[in-house]
């Protein structure tokens, strides 16, 4: 039978972490998505029933910036204006922080709005008065960031720190890619970039053929609150030379556990 | 990032895990993460 450690996190039927090969000292607590404060302070009159979504900045992933897609007119097509609450201090529609989307097709299932952000200073919680909103001594500024909506799913992308891409929404399957939340509580919650330690997912290799050779391609990035909310880097994150391990646990026809350790060297 | 994975032979139709990590050696920290798969 299949030991207690395996069981148990096939049960999650999620990613889960694991310490790793980095240590567990040096690393920060995975993060609690059940637990993160979802107050929003205020909120301008919207148009449209609001989709909401929250990005996690941060070694802690305490920094929240909520973005907060409306329409600009009800019968719209798509959702074309966004909020983002560039300075994190949950007051959403201030100045600067509404922006329009550039829409594309002429019914809800053809149509894209992508939001052209551009630079985005990332917020901090180090103000003199301890409270978000006050910006850093030394800004660290990802450059165009984009948010692109679809009927079926919310995307972003940026340059994170101006020379590395950070990505989401992915999961598994494209069917799985996330969209946003019909409230706060139920926001779908993402974590861009690279100030924490790289999570793992897969794609499109749920499952593995027994006694034949499948290539396996995993996400390199950060976990989001659900299935499909995953942050990606590219195929240019890792340097030269770099691998991955990735080691297959699996009961045997005789009921062992056995191991065995692949090197995942293949850019996508 | 990707690779060839081959599935033993001897390996029981079901679940099992693919645990990803990146070596010590690596330019970034991980946290090792147990990936859910069917083996068919």
């Amino acid at each position: 039978m299949l030991v207690p450690t395996l069981l148990a996190h096939s049960m999650l039927g999620l990613t889960a972490p694991m310490v790793g090969a980095s240590g567990p000292d040096t690393l920060p607590a995975p993060i609690d998505f059940t637990a993160i404060d979802r107050k929003i302070k205020s909120e301008p009159d919207y148009v449209a029933k609001p989709r909401y979504g929250l990005f996690l900045f941060g070694e802690d992933a305490d920094v929240r910036v909520w973005a907060v897609l409306d329409k600009s007119a009800a019968d719209a097509v798509a959702y074309d204006v966004l909020y983002i609450d560039r300075d994190a201090d949950g007051v959403i529609g201030e100045d600067g922080e509404r922006v329009e989307g550039k829409v594309k097709g002429k019914t809800e299932d053809s149509a894209t709005a992508v939001f052209d952000i551009g630079d985005f200073a990332q917020p901090t919680l180090e103000a003199s008065d301890g409270a978000p909103g006050t910006a850093p001594k030394k800004p660290v500024v990802h450059e165009a960031f984009k948010v692109t909506w679809t009927k079926d799913s919310v995307r972003y992308r940026m340059m994170w720190n101006g020379d590395t891409v950070t990505m989401g929404t992915f999961g598994p399957t494209r069917e799985t890619y996330a969209s946003f939340g019909e409230s706060p509580k139920t926001a779908t919650v993402l974590v861009p970039g690279f100030d924490r330690p790289l999570e793992f997912d897969h794609w499109m290799c749920g499952t593995l053929p027994i006694g034949e050779e499948k290539s396996f391609k995993v996400f390199l990035g950060a976990r989001g609150s659900e299935r499909g909310a995953f942050s990606c880097g590219d195929q240019k994150l890792l340097p030269a030379g770099e691998h991955v391990l990735a080691t297959l646990i699996y009961e045997s026809d005789e009921g062992d556990e056995k191991r065995v350790l692949y090197k995942l060297r293949e850019r996508c | 990032m990707h690779g060839p994975v081959r599935v033993p032979a001897d390996a029981k139709s079901g679940t099992a895990i693919i645990r990803v990590e990146l070596p010590a050696s690596s330019k970034y920290k991980s946290r090792a993460t147990d990936l859910e798969v069917e083996l068919k």
